[in-house]
This record gives C-alpha cells, sequence and structure tokens, in this order.
C-alpha cells in the first residue's frame, strides 16, 4: 500500500511536466500576444515590456525559467496587473474558491445521498418520483441558467439574499446552491440506482431473514456498499466543482481565482494561465489519488499493491 | 459571448490535466467530467472599450425597424433633502489593473483615478479647459513654452503638491523602463520624441536613458512654477494636461513597495482610497486636504462585477445605484413604466468604423476610392443604429463626435444605393475588373455578438444595394488585433474612443502620419494638422480640423458607422450629477459634486 502511494505521488511530477509543457506551447502558439490593444501600442513600448518580461528570448529559455521559478514557488508576474504578482493574486483567492468548492461539495455529499437512498427504500413511491425528479432537473441545468434563477427570484423578487459579492454567509448561499446542483443530482441519481441493486443482493435478503430491522440492515448492511460506486464519481464531481466555479464566481461576483482563468487567457497573461493550470493539474492529481484510496478503505475487495 | 473562445481553451486545458492522471481501479460507475459550459452574457470587459457596449442585441439585423428607446439625455437636476447616509454604490466591470496613475489605462481604472488625482488642467461641465492644480497659466507667443503657476494644495499626506511633482511625473511617464502605454500622449514635449523612439533593438543602458531624460523639457524653477517646452506648437496641448497620467506623484510614495494600496495612497484629487480588497470592491472617501470645496459624498463604494447581467441584477436589487443597461435589455427596460423613469441616454466620445485596407498597391480598395465610396454609400446606418444597437448610438458621417468642437453633423457620405451602385461600376473599371462577381472581400472582426450582428447586417447591406458577395472572418479578440496589425483584412472592423476631448484626438492621433493600420497617408491631412497645432485661436484652428475632416471622408479610408453612446440606469436619489462624454460611468468626472437624496 504504501509503496504504491509512493509511486502515485511520484506519477504526478510526470503528468505535471507534461500538463505545463503542452499548456506552454498551446498558449504561446494562439496568435496574439499580451500587448495586443484595440489602440495599438508604440513599438518601442511593446519592445520595452517585452524585454521586461523575457518574452523576446526563445520560447525554450522562457519555459526554462518558468519552471526555474516555480521550483522555487515563484509564480511570476502578471502582464495586466503590472504591480502585483501571480502570486499575490492567487493568495487572494484562493481560500475563497476552495471555500465555495468544499462548502458545495458537502452540500452534494449531504443533500445528496439521503435523497438517493429515500428514493430507493421507497421505489416507485411519491418520494422517489420528487427525487427523480430534482435529479433530472438538476442534471439538465446548466449553472448559469440555475445561478441566474437563483438571483433572480432569491435577490431581485423577494430581496431575501445579494445578487453578488461574499460578504458573509448571506452571500455564501446562492453560489453555493448553484455550483452544488449538478453534483446533488448526480449523487441522488447514483445513490439511488446503488441502493436498488443491493437491495436486491443476498445478504441483504439474510439479513431480513434474521429478523433485523430495515434501519439496521439499510445502516450497516446496505449503506458502505451501496456507496462504493457513488464515490467512484466523486472524482469526476470534484473536477466540475473546480471548473465549475469560474462560471459560477463570474455571475455571483464571487472575488475566487476561477475567473483569472477566463480572464489571463483572453490577456494573453501567460504567467496567470500557467499558474493557473498548473494549480487546477495538482488539484485535480491529487483529488483523483484521494478517491482512489478511498475506494480502497470503503470496498476490501480492492487491493493496491 | 467574448468569453468562448478561452472556454474552449480552458477546457482543453482541463482535460489534459484530468486525462493524464493514472487510475488504479477503474470505475464502476460512469461518472461525467463535465466540460464547462459558455458564460451566459457578454463579458463586461471595462477595458478602454473595444466595442461600443459589449453585449448582445436580442433582434435580428435584417428584422423590422425597431423604435429606438426614448430617454432623457440629461439627468436630473431637482435636489432634495440629503439622505442620511452619502454613499453612492457603483459597479467596476472588472478589477483596476493598477491605481498607478502612470501605468493605468483601462476606464476602470480612470474612473477611480479621476476621484483620487488632479492634473494641472481639469474641465468644466462642457468640456472646457479651467484651472486644476495649475491656478493659472501662459503660453509663450511662437506656443513652444507653457508655464503653469502652481496653486497652494496638498496630497492627501499633508505634504504640499510642489512642482517638482510634476517634472518627476512626467518624466516616469516618458521613461522606457516604465513602459507606460500613454506614453505617447508627451510626444509633443520637447526631447519626448528621442525617447519615444528609441531603437528598439537595441536597448539603451540606464545612463544612456537618464540623459535623455534629462533633456526632456520639464522644469521647475521654483515650488510653484512649472514649465514645459513644446518641440512643435501644439495647440491641444492644454487638453493633453488634463489627463490622469499627467497627475503630479510623490516620487517617495510612488517608489514605496505597495504605494497603490489603500492606506498607502498619497492622492491629489478630491477623494482618497480608503480600502481596496483586490477582485472584490474598493472605497473611497473624502480627501480631507483637498484644496476645492469638499465633497458632499461620505464614501463612494465600487463593487467588482464582472458580468453586466449581475450588475443589472444588482441594481435591480437596489444594492447599486448605476448600472449601464446590457443591450439585449434595452427594450425590455423601455417599456418597463417604472424603470424607464430612471433612464438616462448617454453619449460617449468615440467612433465604430470599418477601415480599407490600403497598405497594398495592388489592392481593390487602394487603387479605387469609388470602391471604397461605393461601400460606404450602400451602408443605411440609421437601421443599424436603431436595430443592431437599438437607438444606443448615434449615426456618424465623420469622426470628430457630437460635444467636440469641430464636429460636423452634416459632413459625411450619404446612405444612397443608387449613387453607390454608380461609383461601384467606376470602381470596378478603376481597379481593372469587369463585374462585380470579380470582387473578393473579406471583412474581419473581433468575435462578439455585437460584432457578428454588425457584420451580417454589412454583408446584407452590400449583397442587396451594390450585388456583392463579402466574406467575414470573426477572430478572437487578441488574435485579431494582431492580425488587423500585421496582415489586415481587405476591410477590418476598428473603434476609437477618445484620450482627451480635442479634435485632433479623433483626427491626427488616429489617421496621421500613416500610423494607421489601413495603411492611410495624405501629405494634406499631415500638414492641415501640424497647420492645425500652431494656431491657439480657435475661431482659426477648428476650420483646419474641419478642412482636414471633410478631406477624410473624401478620401474614405474607412466607413464610419456611428458614435457610441448608451442607456444608464440611475437611482432617483442620485442628485446633482454633471454627465460629460469622457464618461465611463454618468457623472464620473465631478463625483464631488453628487449627493445622495433621501429615500
Amino acid at each position: 500500500m504504501t509503496g504504491y502511494l509512493i509511486r502515485r505521488v511520484l506519477w504526478i511530477v510526470p503528468v505535471l511536466f507534461a500538463v505545463s509543457l503542452i499548456t506552454f506551447l498551446l498558449m504561446h502558439s494562439v496568435p496574439g500576444g499580451p500587448w495586443d490593444r484595440e489602440k495599438p501600442l508604440p513599438a518601442s513600448v511593446v519592445q520595452r515590456l517585452n524585454a521586461e518580461y523575457g518574452l523576446d528570448d526563445p520560447l525554450p529559455v522562457q519555459y526554462v525559467r518558468w519552471a526555474g521559478a516555480l521550483l522555487t514557488g515563484d509564480l511570476g508576474p502578471s502582464y495586466r496587473f503590472r504591480d502585483r504578482s501571480v502570486n499575490d493574486i492567487v493568495a487572494d483567492g484562493i481560500g475563497t474558491t476552495a471555500q465555495l468548492g468544499v462548502m458545495a461539495f458537502l452540500l452534494a455529499v449531504l443533500l445528496g445521498i439521503p435523497l438517493g437512498m429515500i428514493a430507493a427504500l421507497r421505489q416507485n413511491g411519491l418520494p422517489d418520483y420528487a427525487a427523480t425528479l430534482i435529479s433530472i432537473v438538476g442534471i439538465a441545468t446548466p449553472s448559469f441558467v440555475l445561478s441566474i434563477l437563483l438571483v433572480v427570484v432569491f435577490s431581485v423578487t423577494l430581496r431575501l439574499l445579494p445578487t453578488h459579492g461574499w460578504d458573509g454567509p448571506s452571500a455564501w448561499v446562492l453560489p453555493t446552491v448553484a455550483l452544488a446542483g449538478y453534483p446533488i443530482a448526480q449523487i441522488a441519481r447514483y445513490t439511488r440506482a446503488s441502493m436498488l441493486e443491493v437491495t436486491r443482493k443476498d445478504y441483504v435478503r439474510t439479513a431480513y431473514s434474521k429478523g433485523l430491522r430495515e434501519r439496521a440492515v439499510v445502516t450497516v448492511h446496505m449503506t458502505r456498499n451501496a456507496l462504493i460506486p457513488v464515490v467512484t464519481i466523486l472524482g469526476p464531481l470534484l473536477a466540475y466543482l473546480v471548473t465549475g466555479s469560474f462560471i459560477v464566481e463570474l455571475i455571483f461576483s464571487v472575488p475566487g481565482i476561477g475567473r483569472f482563468y477566463v480572464d489571463g487567457i483572453e490577456e494573453r497573461d501567460y504567467g496567470l494561465i500557467m499558474a493557473m493550470t498548473m494549480l487546477y493539474a495538482v488539484i485535480i492529481a491529487v483529488l483523483n489519488l484521494v478517491v482512489d484510496l478511498l475506494y480502497a478503505y470503503i470496498d476490501p475487495q480492492i487491493r493496491y499493491s | 459571448m467574448r468569453h468562448h473562445r478561452s472556454w474552449t481553451v480552458m477546457a482543453a486545458l482541463l482535460l489534459v490535466a484530468t486525462a493524464c492522471g493514472p487510475t488504479a481501479a477503474p470505475p464502476t460507475g460512469g461518472g461525467r467530467t463535465a466540460a464547462p459550459t459558455g458564460a451566459p452574457t457578454g463579458g463586461a470587459s471595462g477595458e478602454v472599450p473595444t466595442d461600443g457596449a459589449s453585449g448582445a442585441p436580442s433582434g435580428e439585423p435584417s428584422g423590422p425597424p425597431v423604435t429606438a428607446c426614448e430617454a432623457p439625455t440629461e439627468p436630473q437636476t431637482a435636489e432634495g433633502p440629503l439622505a442620511g447616509e452619502q454613499t453612492l454604490r457603483l459597479s467596476l466591470g472588472g478589477e483596476p489593473e493598477t491605481l498607478d496613475p502612470t501605468l493605468a489605462f483601462s476606464l476602470r481604472s480612470v474612473e477611480i483615478l479621476r476621484q483620487l488625482t488632479r492634473p494641472l488642467v481639469y474641465f468644466d461641465e462642457e468640456l472646457n479647459t479651467v484651472p486644476g492644480l495649475a491656478e493659472d497659466w501662459e503660453v509663450n507667443e511662437d506656443g513652444t513654452q507653457i508655464t503653469f503657476d502652481l496653486r497652494d494644495a496638498n496630497y492627501s499626506n499633508g505634504d504640499p503638491i510642489v512642482a517638482g511633482d510634476f517634472v518627476y511625473s512626467w518624466k516616469r511617464l516618458l521613461d522606457p523602463r516604465e513602459a507606460a502605454e500613454y506614453a505617447y500622449v508627451m510626444s509633443d514635449v520637447a526631447g519626448a520624441s528621442a525617447l519615444l523612439e528609441l531603437d528598439t533593438d537595441a536597448l539603451p543602458e540606464d545612463a544612456a536613458i537618464d540623459a535623455l531624460l534629462d533633456e526632456v523639457g520639464v522644469s521647475a524653477p521654483d515650488e510653484d512654477t512649472f514649465v514645459v517646452e513644446l518641440a512643435q506648437p501644439a495647440s491641444y496641448f492644454l487638453s493633453v494636461a488634463t489627463l490622469w497620467v499627467t497627475a503630479p506623484l510623490q516620487q517617495e510614495w510612488i517608489e514605496s513597495e505597495g504605494a497603490t494600496e489603500a492606506g498607502n495612497y498619497v492622492s491629489s484629487g478630491p477623494f482618497q482610497l480608503e480600502t481596496w480588497e483586490h477582485n472584490a470592491s474598493l472605497s473611497l472617501g473624502p480627501n480631507p486636504e483637498w484644496y476645492g470645496e469638499p465633497p458632499k459624498l461620505e464614501r463612494i463604494e465600487f463593487t467588482v462585477i464582472e458580468d453586466e447581467q449581475a450588475a443589472l441584477n444588482a441594481y435591480l436589487a437596489d444594492e447599486i445605484d448605476m448600472v449601464g443597461v446590457p443591450s439585449t435589455d434595452i427594450a425590455r427596460i423601455c417599456a418597463d413604466p417604472a424603470l424607464q423613469t430612471e433612464m438616462l441616454s448617454t453619449a460617449t466620445a468615440g467612433f465604430e468604423y470599418y477601415g480599407f485596407n490600403l497598405n497594398d498597391p495592388e489592392g481593390v480598395f487602394a487603387k479605387s476610392p469609388s470602391l471604397r465610396h461605393a461601400f460606404t454609400m450602400a451602408v443605411d446606418k440609421k437601421t443599424l443604429v436603431d436595430t443592431v444597437r437599438q437607438g444606443a448610438a448615434t449615426v456618424a458621417g465623420s469622426a470628430v463626435p457630437p460635444g467636440i468642437p469641430g464636429h460636423q453633423a452634416d459632413v459625411g457620405l450619404p446612405f444612397d444605393p443608387e449613387g453607390a451602385r454608380q461609383k461601384l461600376q467606376e470602381g470596378l473599371t478603376e481597379a481593372g475588373l469587369t463585374d462585380a462577381s470579380e470582387l473578393q472581400v473579406t471583412v474581419g472582426y473581433n468575435e462578439s455578438t455585437l460584432h457578428e450582428q454588425t457584420v451580417a447586417f454589412l454583408q446584407e447591406q452590400w449583397r442587396t444595394n451594390l450585388g456583392v458577395e463579402v466574406q467575414s472572418e470573426g477572430l478572437e479578440e487578441n488574435s485579431y488585433y494582431d492580425r488587423r496589425a500585421n496582415d489586415p483584412f481587405d476591410i477590418n472592423r476598428a473603434s476609437w474612443t477618445q484620450d482627451y476631448p480635442h479634435a485632433n484626438n479623433f483626427l491626427g492621433d488616429v489617421f496621421g502620419e500613416g500610423s494607421h493600420f489601413t495603411g492611410y497617408t495624405s501629405e494634406e491631412f499631415d500638414s492641415l494638422m501640424s497647420q492645425a497645432a500652431t494656431e491657439a485661436d480657435p475661431e482659426a484652428q477648428i476650420p483646419l480640423y474641419q478642412q482636414a475632416q471633410e478631406l477624410l471622408v473624401e478620401d474614405a479610408p474607412v466607413i464610419f458607422l456611428y458614435w457610441y453612446g448608451g442607456y444608464t440606469l440611475i437611482k432617483p436619489h442620485v442628485q446633482g450629477l454633471v454627465v460629460t462624454t469622457t464618461d465611463e460611468d454618468p457623472g464620473m468626472m465631478f463625483f464631488d459634486r453628487v449627493s445622495i437624496g433621501e429615500h
């Protein structure tokens, strides 16, 4: 197990290298640079800026310099925000983005699993239909539609919650719900399907025939087994939460870092693009690892060696 | 939807990130990795505008004519009793790139800097130059030297504002090591061109740059006198001295670590920086050391709201006091009896235009001015403004916009399909073609819903009125600017917005000295520009600019479409707004006169 863990962690290194190299090449192959403007800048200014940021060096030199700085924890300068470094920008927003992601994840798990379980236990009953309806709507509704709907209903019409910002719990509610909508639906759907499958297993029948009450059967025998397939989708869902936050942050003006990814690409702010890509690559690689380890914990049949 | 391309690139990058991770046990469930969906609305850029209003009109350009929205152009003037809390709440279309006056370039930064700084010269309500930090000034006889007398004024930290601070900030703007985007506005100052036109292949040593900076014609004979020597007469130069980049800077402050952060910021304007939560919000309060009438507002709160639809919702939920109406919502809001009364129609000094490629002398448009006339006269700009822009613009025939001396409402090639067809025939002969079907023309633009609809409208006009099929190609923003600068399309979308309110900024700075992407050069035009620059008397100066403008219309290197405008919703309790054509948010040049009425 330890050997497996070490191997998996070591694997992340070449993955990050590949991601950084591909991003770097893609980014520089897109036409247009950071100093292209509707009002063109004088050639001398562009030349100065290129020299200042080392953009006139050959690409391999630029890459090596970037990678070297990264190893010392320096993410480099931002071209657009000239008196701030990428480190400053990331440090300012990462906490907010992480908080939004974690809250949405918890909400999704805490609502999605019970919803799926209730639906399965009352299959073809009213709760089942209600839960299925919620899942279908949740899966079919993109987060920006849900976001706008929530703002119009709860902020503009009812004036219960703020339309934007991140100042305190009342401002957290709508972005969290908007981001969690799709994961709630997915988790509920998987939980329901998996619970239904487990219900027909021999060991469940045995448990019932032993005379155990439903509550004991469900909690002791069914839940843990039923959750294994659910855990498998947590990885992709976490990736969704990371990427989906771009849109939710934009619509609710949440001061996270997601927006800088989009803006960075538009502005050709190379340092910012590289930093954001690497950050997301690390997050996704680590989350994948955690989810894989979680399987082993939940499902004794899985053994890593 | 200017985010479109970025989303695609981003999705690709993330796919790389997710796909590369090795997975131990293949998941039993078929989970889906969701790629980000497109952003719902056009991003409000807040940049020195690349499109008049980055929104998406809902109507099809070729649909039935829409009656333009009727809204007042003057804000309400009645002032009622003041509210207890004097706070003006505004939205910012994004994080300001910097509050360093030398380096700032976007309108959203400039809006804040207009509150935090004050240059030598300022404007009155009609954009005439009036004393700012200079109490008075004198121009010598041949117009090459301006002597400014500074008034007694202090920075927000209590230090006096001295002439040496102007010498420092003006040289800093020209210092190539700062690489300031607006350095070009100094080009008339003696010694400036040596710095602006430095050999770009060999970057000189610091000592060489310092020597050049010493030669720049700015000096401070004493603490209250600032003298500018000009390389050549530039009658518009006082307008340049109103720009935020010319504000005084204390060297010790601006060179210190974290100078532009709240708490450190040294302000020379009516307000000072109180808080700045990066990417979230920023607030200003009155500068206690301000020399003028103290502002009535106790606080101006800016909240970063990038999405224009989100900003509109914030306004509807009464969280902000003003918002630009996205073009998708103009019709709806105009029809809403309650909101309609809060609407203000505004004009922004700048114009939307399409430029012909004249760089290659063998190109059809370079060979034939008649063809350029034909393509211009075939476009019904009035319908374009009423449908695609929903009335949020003014049809333009030339460059200098309404409100700027030199503006000519009646100059411009008319919409005349009949005449256009005649010109087309002449043009085909000039270009050595026999039939319109031989014309191979592509129009290029930077992608946004607005530009797509505009280009579709233009194609339809050229097809209907000239019988010419024009191809179109949309590129993502920076790719497009790169392409336009280096390898332009036959016809290219472009825009110009004002830096300083003077005819020279709409004529000479755009089309002068062969610097334009179209490749347009005209000795006659350039000579009119330099004549006008030497003419201090407006009576003699303005006709020269008008003559140049008429020449430009006749030469037709570009199709002028419209002067920018828009609609803004303003809460009725916002009082005392003074609207000018340089505004990002209405009234921003005079927020020190605004107050909040009881509500």
